[in-house]
């Protein structure tokens, strides 16, 4: 016969084993969170070879917390153990095994010795005096420590490691197209900058130095991919919040819809450029003279209207009717008005697409540097970055030519420094009539004042395309460039 | 019998024993605890430290009957064992008749073992195993209890006979009698010199014995303590994977697993003794020694470099956890 187990001992001993699955649970779960800070140091450790982010101290943190909370609900999910519980009393109270012998007794299935409940009261009598609290003490294990230590190592990593990549490795490679693509970027933003100042693009004139000051930090700081990856993106987030603003002003001005005629962006822009400058004809020949209307103005006119239907807005169309309308009836100068009123639309609508395309343009070339980062492979265009829509692409890398700029390797004294012109920046945007072809922008450099030179461009060139070419020869200057530089010149020689 | 009058008794017979034995505290308690674990012992030491004088005492106090043999190198197994002779009757008619040996006792001391022949060692095999002998055909069962104490000199080995295993093997335990501290000295002249010789009186009774006999069996132990004795022997064998690192460059081997049950059933007796009715590592770890020591058998390098087997045993001690794959809590 089994002899029964004294409730005393399944008490106490279960109590003991409660606190034993405590005490486990606890120090697995210190366990578990050193391990997990460690991996996590590792990672950051690798990150100076390979490119990979360091974790913040905060994320691991918390991935501490969780390793600790499920090592720590494993353990307390598993169902107490009573023998285990009572050998473990008996180690640590020494109590000669009394306690393992008398659960063993009380649960085992073979029938016990004559001494059996004997042992059970033995087992009793010296748990009965047990402190609990005292022999089985919940308490963070010796390597407890180990967790604010690492957690401290990570918030401190990024100051004293972040950024730094042992030569050699991916991880140096990764940094060194993080700052080709800075490098690329600032170049841009200047260009940008420009652009947007000349042009008067307002958003874009705001988003401009965000840009630069992006391209200066991924050149200057210590950045690792991901973080170079989250500036990108965060500008590129707010260069579309600015481009969706801009198409709401849009919309609001009552922009048609895309057409399949005109499906992208920048040809609606050409279009409405083209309609611009035959209105400001119109408006200009209607000025000169109001007595009379030809029928050349009205067919002119009417050719407008019908062209800008993809393009323009209701309201300038209606402008545009009210026009046709006053000039059958003979009102010429309600009729100018009314063209006048018609172009201003026009030509805010223009305002606002360039402006539009300029922030486009800013982001396409962000996203060009998130690839070229994430890929670890130079961005497209080698080291030079297309400053404007449509110009040329740039020529191959000469034999004393770097990637990016300052990389390039001279042999030859370059002489003194160039002077620079003494004079105030003031940008200016040429007001004129836009001929027909293609269409570019850039900017221009030029003396602060106006000169004072009567020779005429086509009379000097021949001796200066000479010139230029003996100094490109001195100079060392690749043929392709030598034959851009020449193009110039020709091209000066055959304006009239 | 409770196990109260199990220590009781015990602690009357150490006061016994003690009274005429000074010193050898933990002597005298091997001695008893092998004696009530129904087991033989080997005595080692060099003469005069008391060895005889312990087993008459403990007969006398035990009221056994007791006997000594002095093994000698022309002892016989008939002069151990007893021999047939030829005895005449009244009418004139001869028949045989066995004469019992000094086996026919219940204390046995068999002094000198080691110089009496292989041949009449072995006379004493049957006796310790199966507690009978067998002479022309026909068995005897001995008076239980029945006890051998054998004694050997460790330092005088010219012609002696060392025991062989299966001998060494019969015996619970092996216990060295070293030599009295110079207090035990003087209170051996206080005693041996004096007018009185102080005698031991009898503490228990055969009948007493068997019954303390009885309940050592009785006494439980837990499952996780035998695992640690079937630990403890493995790592005494130098080809299982529990070997202890001595084991493993000094044994060839190990204990046989008559060392288990000695060390289990010597673990029982010294449970009672110490009030539980169950076996505690404690008991084990104080026995191993004696139990196992002379259940080692050394290779070469173990017996050129003169490893003594204790260390080999403290070592297997020191390398097998209590709890098997459980490590203790910090």
């Amino acid at each position: 016969m089994k002899p029964a187990l004294d409730p005393a001992v399944t008490r106490i001993v279960g109590r003991a084993a409660r606190r034993l699955r405590l005490d486990r649970a606890l120090r697995m779960a210190v366990r578990a969170a050193v391990w997990m800070l460690i991996a996590l140091v590792a990672a950051a450790a690798a990150s100076t070879m390979v490119p990979v982010s360091a974790v913040s101290p905060w994320i691991a943190a918390m991935a501490a917390l969780a390793a600790a909370l499920v090592a720590a609900g494993v353990v307390l999910l598993t169902r107490s153990d009573l023998v285990a519980a009572a050998r473990t009393l008996d180690l640590v109270l020494h109590l000669d095994e009394r306690a393992s012998t008398a659960v063993e007794l009380g649960l085992a299935a073979r029938s016990p010795t004559a001494l059996g409940p004997r042992v059970i009261a033995d087992a009793a009598a010296h748990l009965h005096v047990v402190d609990l609290r005292q022999a089985i003490p919940l308490r963070f294990p010796p390597t407890a420590w180990w967790v604010p230590a690492l957690v401290a190592l990570l918030a401190v990593w990024p100051a004293l490691v972040g950024g730094l990549a042992l030569p050699g490795t991916p991880a140096h490679r990764a940094q060194q197209v993080i700052r080709r693509e800075g490098a690329r970027l600032e170049q841009f933003a200047k260009t940008l900058q420009a652009r947007a100042r000349a042009d008067r693009l307002p958003l874009t004139r705001r988003r401009a130095p965000q840009l630069r000051d992006l391209g200066l930090r991924l050149q200057q700081e210590r950045v690792d991919r991901a973080s170079a990856l989250a500036r990108i993106t965060e500008l590129s987030r707010q260069l579309e919040s600015a481009r969706e603003q801009i198409d709401q002003r849009l919309d609001e001005m009552g922009r048609p819809p895309s057409s399949p005629a005109l499906p992208s962006e920048l040809l609606r822009r050409q279009a409405l450029q083209r309609q611009i400058k035959q209105l400001q004809e119109l408006t200009s020949r209607l000025r000169q003279d109001t007595s009379t209307v030809s029928k050349d103005v009205l067919d002119r006119l009417a050719a407008i209207t019908q062209e800008g239907e993809a393009t323009q807005p209701a309201q300038v169309r209606q402008q545009l009717q009210q026009a046709r309308q006053q000039l059958d009836r003979g009102e010429t100068g309600a009729a100018g008005e009314s063209l006048s009123q018609a172009l201003r639309m026009l030509e805010g609508m223009e305002t606002l697409m360039a402006d539009r395309e300029g922030l486009e343009s800013a982001r396409e070339v962000l996203e060009q540097s998130r690839t070229a980062i994430a890929s670890g492979a130079p961005g497209p265009g080698g080291r030079e970055i297309a400053s404007q829509p449509g110009a040329e692409s740039a020529p191959p890398e000469g034999p004393r030519e770097g990637s990016t700029a300052g990389t390039g390797r001279v042999d030859d004294r370059l002489g003194p420094p160039t002077p620079r012109l003494q004079a105030e920046r003031t940008p200016q945007r040429v007001r004129g009539v836009q001929g027909e072809g293609e269409v570019s922008t850039s900017e221009v450099i030029g003396a602060g004042r106006p000169g004072t030179a009567r020779t005429l461009p086509q009379a000097v060139s021949p001796a200066l395309v000479a010139r230029v070419d003996r100094a490109l020869e001195r100079a060392h200057i690749p043929a392709q460039y030598r034959a851009l530089v020449r193009r110039y010149f020709e091209r000066l020689a055959q304006l009239k | 019998m409770t196990p109260e009058q199990f220590a009781s008794t015990f602690d009357r017979i150490c006061q016994q024993v003690r009274r005429v034995i000074v010193g050898h505290r933990e002597l005298i308690d091997h001695v008893l605890i092998a004696l009530l674990a129904g087991g033989h012992v080997l005595l080692e030491g060099v003469p005069g430290l008391g060895k005889t004088l312990l087993v008459k005492t403990l007969a006398q106090s035990l009221d056994l009957g007791f006997s000594r043999i002095q093994f000698t190198p022309d002892l016989m197994p008939a002069d151990i064992i007893g021999t047939n002779m030829v005895m005449q009757d009244a009418g004139g008619r001869r028949y045989f008749e066995f004469q019992r040996g000094p086996v026919f006792t219940q204390v046995l001391l068999a002094d000198e073992i080691n110089r009496a022949t292989p041949k009449t060692q072995s006379a004493l095999l049957e006796a310790m195993q199966e507690h009978a002998v067998t002479a022309a055909g026909t068995s005897y069962t001995l008076t239980e209890p029945f006890f051998v104490m054998a004694t050997q000199n460790p330092i005088e080995m010219e012609g002696t006979y060392p025991l062989p295993e299966a001998q060494l093997d019969r015996f619970l335990f092996k216990l060295r009698v070293e030599f009295p501290s110079a207090q035990d000295l003087v209170e051996i002249i206080d005693r041996t010199t004096a007018a009185a010789v102080p005698q031991a009186d009898v503490a228990a009774t055969s009948g007493q014995i068997r019954e303390m006999f009885q309940l050592a069996r009785e006494v439980e132990v837990a499952s996780h303590v035998k695992t640690y004795v079937a630990r403890l022997i493995q790592a005494t064998h130098p080809d299982t994977g529990a070997a202890g690192s001595m084991a493993k460059r000094y044994v060839r081997y190990g204990s046989s697993p008559r060392g288990v049950q000695a060390l289990i059933l010597a673990a029982k007796v010294r449970a009672l003794i110490a009030g539980r009715a169950n076996v505690a590592f404690s008991d084990l770890k104080v026995l191993a020694l004696p139990a196992l020591r002379h259940r080692l058998i050394l290779n070469f390098e173990g017996e050129a470099e003169g490893i003594d087997p204790d260390a080999i045993i403290q070592n297997a001690l020191e390398e097998t956890t209590e709890l098997e794959g459980a490590k203790q809590r910090d």
